[in-house]
């Protein structure tokens, strides 16, 4: 599939603020799963923008606008081919011996211990036991978690916030796309699979998914042979070509799609749209 | 004058002052002589002098522990303590190779990890480092140099064998005491050099600024280099201002400093001025709040964007704090021989590691025999002296070890060396270390500038500042 | 220079010189309100009520009776911390300031404030007012003066210098001010006229300027017009003027940004508008305005060396 995206973020500083340096994690990934043909960024005031690769291989830009202001839009355009099948098949190869004898293992420290917004609480604990124990096929009960995260939590706007931990999430057993990301991969982490967090958008199209208005969010599990695979817990899917990843990270904090510091009051008001839309194909305007 | 009182520990240690015989050392002799020429009431009246011109100095610290911030003079005993050019050219050549090696880890651990690849130090130890800084993955630092300032802490045990008690590669400090108390000893007591060749310490300021200079990472044949500082409150501050106006560099704090385009300004009365290399006495987590500790205040926000694309050199390079993490402080050996290929000249203190269930089992029912260190603590924080603690003390910091064995190390107790000290008037015997430091730059140098730091209470074997602890005069001697 | 250098100098330069001029304050009005002691005609509630307008307390102030009064204003001009003008709130300002360019300054300059920071540390109202305060407020303007020689003797003259000029004479220029609207010179001409030129240092030269009798308005005109007294309004904007234009290196008669801009419509006054003119208005109109002016001129000062951030082209 082939998708446009526009993601345009807004703030209004009702009391000015000067000196404000922004990151933005905003650039789809190019790997074998996806290619990102196209891809421009728009900053209000005008700013020139500095790029590097951090050292998850996400294209990071980064921009500082000095003098006061009173607003700040950054209008991110991108075209994404996905080439995932639209039913990927089920993980069912992965098992705990292949896992263990992996030779990556030792590298993926990251993704095996807590990070900032992944902790492991004992509620944790608590919560996956309500599943069976990791049996030797862990690609199968990676597919359980989901499930489970998704048949116990309620998507609610209201309940959790950008800052919000695995904690608070688990004991309102509700939240949105990154606190259901956040609480699979402390389940998965704190069960010995390396897991992440993923960062992109997900193409409403005809279904009914959850998540699309704003970026989405997801985890990512090691699974040898299959290698990463991603599962998303909000609509309980297996990822597919209707998601286009931008940011892998131990957690919200390394990917946040626009992180930034100023000097001035606190007070802003923010919006953020998104809108994932199917280019029509070369193929079909033939027709 | 010298015919002091053996410490009252009956603990065999190494003695700086007497041979076995009861005889003082030939090195000390002459020192020996010209004190009892001088005579007791005229060296204190000269001691009361010295310490007048610290205080009006500002020569001062600040302690943390104490809720207004008080700052107090570092005592200064004016005895000085000489080591002799042999043991020095050895502490040199131990220095330099370990700088080397620890320099080598740190460029290592941020690109190849060849030392981890290859089994050498268990990856989990580094990746679970408070100072590992993952924004440094990768990243490249002018001239590859890490540890352009480092201080190594050296104690002396039973047998007068310098060891290497621990690295810092962060942020030491120290080096003012150094300046000062040679500065106040040649002027209050002049007598005292008579019969000695010392080598001078005060081209400390300018070998300083040469590594500066030399990784300017702009080619600029006038870079532009500053001191940056936390401000006024910072227990080392007067460190920062001494080194600042003897370099002749900016003494700046983090709100004199703008990043615009990734490239670090600092700000002047005549507008924004480029800044090439920042002798930073900040920690990391408050450099910058865009990636590292975002509550801070502090901070120059950009500094690692600006950083990451070369357009600036930071000394010491962000991240070098892994290298003195205590828990791999037990792999340096392993580093020097597994870069340089060589067996190490200077010896560690035989440390046990608390995440070894084993040695945390042995560390745990030995703890009156050990001393234990936070791995992450400096200044003698956080820190238990087995033998000297209670019972009770002991048992609530078994409990803090056992949860979380990662941030301990623990070590038998070494006796320091002693070293004839002024205390109250009276000659009395007091334990001593040395903290020499190393500058890299174009190469490694140690220059004859040390720090040797003496605790005053008797019997205590801890030196640190913050504990009650003094300081010395160095003599290096000429060769 | 740095910008943050250049304002911890400015504001060094003027706590120094608001030590001083507090100090000074205090002294002379401390002797005058002992003449006063036995009167209940309010004259001395009138005079310890100007000190605290001097002294930058703007609300009402309440007197209970003379004894009482002296030891309150003294309190709260010499020792009050929570009156960032009192006497050891500046010392303080000027020794946190100092510290922080310890670098910038020479030995002997820091010195000088840092004992004196030491020795008010040691003191309190209690012991201050027993032994009497004379010897502690002579101690505080002793070694401010002391700065001024020393600084002038000891440190380039150069940029950082030059700050220091412009925050001595500003804050020397503000406090001369202040006393002329704080003190009521129409209600009884003579009296406060002396007592106004005492507090500004003036009396002495004023007296050896003066040919024949002098009167209130002579007075008047002394402080603000003189062209030598070093208190005098005329020529503490004359230093200023001279330090920015040193800095900016601008000529004379030209400006190079608003605080030079300010200070020559200032001097233009004080140089050229005969005396009755100015006070047309009423002494303490004018008096007010220029406390206005002084303040606009400091916050100009400030912006003047504070670089302005790039926008993006």
């Amino acid at each position: 599939m082939e998708y446009t995206i526009d993601h345009q973020t807004a703030y209004y500083y009702p009391d000015n603020v000067s000196e404000s340096y922004t990151v933005l994690h905003l650039q789809p990934r190019s790997d074998h799963n996806q290619f990102c043909t196209r891809y421009v960024v728009d900053v209000a005031p005008h700013a020139q923008l500095h790029a590097y690769v951090d050292r998850f291989g996400n294209e990071v830009q980064h921009f500082a606008i000095l003098p006061s202001h009173d607003r700040l839009s950054i209008l991110a355009h991108s075209t994404v081919v996905t080439l995932l099948e639209s039913d990927p098949p089920e993980p069912v190869e992965a098992t705990r011996s292949l896992l263990d004898a992996d030779l990556q293992l030792p590298r993926l420290y990251d993704f095996m211990n807590e990070s900032t917004f992944v902790r492991f609480t004992p509620e944790i604990e608590t919560f996956w036991r309500e599943l069976d124990i990791p049996p030797d096929r862990i690609g199968i009960w990676c597919r359980n978690v989901s499930r489970h995260i998704h048949e116990t939590f309620a998507y609610d706007t209201e309940a959790t916030t950008v800052r919000s931990t695995v904690r608070e999430a688990l004991s309102r057993r509700a939240g949105v796309c990154q606190d259901f990301a956040h609480v699979m991969i402390a389940v998965l982490r704190s069960a010995g699979v390396p897991a992440r967090y993923v960062s992109g958008y997900i193409f409403r199209g005809e279904s009914q998914v959850l998540g699309a208005e704003a970026s989405h969010a997801w985890c990512e599990a090691y699974l040898p042979p299959h290698g990463w695979i991603g599962f998303d817990p909000t609509n309980d899917l297996l990822v597919n070509d209707h998601f286009v990843k931008v940011a892998i990270g131990r957690d919200y904090r390394d990917v946040s799609p626009v992180r930034g510091v100023y000097r001035g009051s606190k007070h802003a008001e923010m919006s953020v749209n998104v809108a994932v839309d199917v280019l029509a194909s070369a193929q079909q305007q033939q027709q | 004058m010298l015919d002091i009182q053996p410490a009252t520990a009956a603990l065999r240690h190494y003695d700086e002052l007497y041979e076995a015989g009861g005889l003082p050392r030939p090195h000390y002799a002459p020192l020996a002589a010209t004190l009892d020429w001088i005579g007791r009431d005229e060296i204190m009246a000269r001691v009361q002098a010295i310490n007048t011109a610290l205080l009006l100095r500002g020569v001062t610290f600040t302690v943390y522990a104490d809720s207004a911030g008080t700052e107090r003079v570092f005592p200064f005993d004016v005895i000085p303590r000489i080591i002799t050019p042999d043991e020095w050219g050895r502490l040199e050549r131990g220095i330099r190779q370990r700088v080397r090696a620890l320099n080598a880890f740190l460029h290592d651990v941020y690109h190849s990890e060849r030392i981890l690849r290859e089994g050498h130090i268990p990856r989990e130890l580094v990746y679970s480092s408070k100072n590992y800084n993952r924004e440094m993955i990768d990243v490249d630092v002018p001239r590859d140099v890490y540890i352009h300032v480092s201080g190594i802490d050296l104690i002396r045990d039973e047998r007068g064998e310098f060891l290497v008690l621990e690295d810092n590669c962060r942020t030491p400090s120290g080096i003012s005491y150094v300046l000062e108390n040679r500065d106040v000893l040649k002027r209050g007591l002049p007598d005292l050099f008579r019969d000695y060749a010392v080598c001078p310490v005060d081209d400390y300021p300018a070998r300083l600024l040469d590594v500066l200079r030399y990784v300017a990472p702009t080619g600029s044949a006038q870079p532009n280099v500053v001191l940056l500082t936390p401000g006024i409150y910072n227990s080392a501050y007067f460190e920062h201002t001494l080194l600042a106006r003897r370099m002749g560099v900016e003494l700046v704090e983090p709100r004199d400093l703008i990043v615009v385009e990734n490239i670090v300004y600092v700000k002047t009365t005549q507008g924004l001025e480029r800044v090439d290399v920042i002798y930073r006495r900040i920690d990391d987590d408050y450099l910058d709040p865009l990636y590292f500790n975002p509550d801070s205040t502090l901070g120059v926000t950009g500094l690692m964007n600006a950083y990451r694309a070369g357009n600036v050199a930071l000394a010491n390079a962000i991240g070098s704090g892994v290298a003195d993490d205590k828990a791999i402080y037990r792999f340096v050996p392993e580093m020097i021989r597994f870069y340089l290929d060589e067996e190490p000249i200077l010896r560690n203190v035989p440390t046990f590691d608390c995440t070894d269930p084993a040695q945390l089992q042995h560390v745990l029912a030995n703890l009156d025999q050990l001393v234990v260190k936070n791995t992450n603590a400096s200044g003698g924080y956080g820190m238990l002296m087995g033998p000297y603690a209670t019972a009770e003390e002991r048992e609530r910091y078994a409990e803090t070890v056992a949860a979380c064995p990662r941030d301990f190390i623990a070590q038998p107790v070494v006796q320091l060396s002693s070293s004839p000290t002024l205390v109250d008037g009276r000659m009395v015997a007091r334990r001593v270390d040395l903290r020499p430091f190393a500058l890299f730059g174009r190469s490694i140098e140690v220059p004859p500038a040390a720090l040797t730091r003496v605790a005053l209470r008797d019997g205590s074997l801890v030196v640190n500042s913050s504990q009650g602890g003094g300081s010395k005069d160095t003599w290096v001697l000429q060769a | 220079m740095l910008s943050r250098v250049a304002d911890s100098l400015y504001w060094l330069g003027r706590n120094v010189e608001r030590a001083e001029s507090v100090a000074r304050i205090l002294d002379v009005n401390y002797t005058r309100a002992m003449d006063l002691y036995s009167q209940r005609d309010g004259r001395s509630e009138a005079l310890w009520r100007s000190v605290m307008q001097c002294a930058g307390f703007r609300s009402q102030y309440k007197t209970a009776s003379n004894g009482k009064a002296a030891s309150d204003v003294f309190g709260y001009c010499a020792f009050d911390e929570s009156n960032s003008t009192s006497i050891v709130s500046a010392i303080r300002i000027a020794r946190t300031n100092a510290l922080s360019i310890r670098a910038e300054l020479t030995t002997e300059v820091w010195e000088v404030v840092n004992v004196l920071y030491l020795y008010v540390l040691d003191q309190n109202l209690a012991s201050v007012l027993r032994e009497g305060p004379s010897r502690f407020l002579r101690r505080v303007r002793d070694t401010m003066q002391a700065f001024a020689g020393t600084s002038d003797a000891t440190m380039t003259h150069g940029d950082g210098w030059s700050f220091l000029q412009v925050g001595r004479f500003l804050e020397r220029a503000y406090m001369t001010a202040r006393s002329l609207e704080a003190v009521d010179v129409e209600h009884e001409p003579w009296h406060e006229s002396q007592r106004l030129l005492e507090m500004c240092h003036a009396s002495v030269p004023f007296a050896q300027s003066s040919h024949r009798a002098p009167d209130a308005r002579d007075a008047l005109e002394f402080i603000v017009r003189s062209q030598d007294c070093p208190r005098s309004l005329r020529f503490c904007t004359r230093e200023i003027d001279l330090a920015m234009h040193r800095i900016s290196r601008s000529a004379e008669g030209t400006f190079a940004n608003d605080a030079e801009r300010r200070l020559g419509r200032l001097r233009a006054i004080f140089d050229y508008t005969p005396i009755d003119e100015i006070l047309a208005s009423g002494v303490p109109q004018f008096a007010t305005q220029l406390v206005r002016e002084y303040e606009a001129l400091s916050s100009d000062v400030q912006a003047a060396y504070l670089p302005r951030l790039p926008v993006t082209a």
